[in-house]
């Protein structure tokens, strides 16, 4: 059975405020909020190769997200596996989200830095998900 | 390669954004694995509260291990993204309505994009 039912999956693909998170080395939890994109089965989220949430990722790839909209009264929690992969700059320029206000130099030079392999795609494959209340839930 | 801008807040400053958020994604472990969710936020001198549903997963969850990361975040346009994330030991507080725990401001992180510098 699917993790991310019908319901789920609308909420995802119309959302893309997103609460990666993910634990430190320590083991003790952290996060971080990022754009994130529904995709294949997948939560999406670009990011700097050497940056401190790939290292902490691949150390321990146990993951969660929390879909937040911040008008909304409900989220969507999300477990799940993280994986690092290659990034798409061509496949990102299709995909820039209408509701994710970025000027466009500054979407141009993320593109380069994905095209150069500076940026990769950590994707996130829901293995459970859950609503809870959200950002203007009383 | 340039020098990456320092877009850390000082303490004073992660006390005022904070004073400015009422709700945060609150993070605990299961079995080593995060799991998150969405509480109440409010400021208490150095440190913040936050409270979950009364039937939130997550009260169990910190009730067999305290560690815990709350985080605020505002993104009204790409330079104002603002965010602090506070990382700790959840200490339960007594006497409210909903289950709530304090977590001290002497482990955070953040973020202001409005001191990146324009080009």
């Amino acid at each position: 059975m699917d993790a991310v039912g019908p319901d789920e999956a609308a909420f995802l693909a119309a959302h893309t405020r997103v609460f990666l998170l993910g634990t430190r080395a320590d083991g003790s939890p952290t996060g971080w909020p990022m754009v994130g994109l529904h995709r294949d089965g997948a939560l999406e989220f670009s990011t700097y190769r050497r940056s401190q949430k790939v290292r902490d990722l691949e150390r321990n790839p146990a993951a969660a997200c929390v879909v937040a909209p911040v008008d909304g009264p409900r989220a969507l929690a999300v477990r799940g596996t993280a994986e690092v992969v290659a990034a798409d700059p061509d496949a990102a320029a299709d995909r820039t989200p209408t509701d994710v206000r970025v000027e466009p130099e500054i979407a141009a030079r993320a593109r380069a830095r994905m095209a150069s392999g500076q940026r990769v795609v950590v994707r996130v494959v829901p293995t459970d998900a859950r609503w809870v209340p959200g950002w203007t839930a009383e | 390669m340039g020098t990456r801008p320092d877009i850390t807040m000082r303490p004073d400053e992660i006390r005022a954004f904070l004073a400015t958020q009422t709700r945060a994604v609150v993070v605990a472990l299961a079995h080593g694995a995060p799991v998150g969710s969405v509480g109440a936020l409010t400021l208490a001198d150095d440190a913040v509260e936050v409270a979950l549903a009364p039937d939130d997963p997550l009260v169990a969850l910190l009730a067999a291990d305290d560690r815990i990361c709350v985080i605020a975040e505002e993104f009204p346009d790409y330079r104002s993204i603002t965010g602090v994330c506070a990382h700790g030991r959840a200490e339960a507080v007594a006497g409210r309505d909903r289950p709530t725990w304090r977590v001290t401001l002497d482990d955070t992180t953040s973020f202001a994009f409005a001191k990146i510098p324009r080009a």
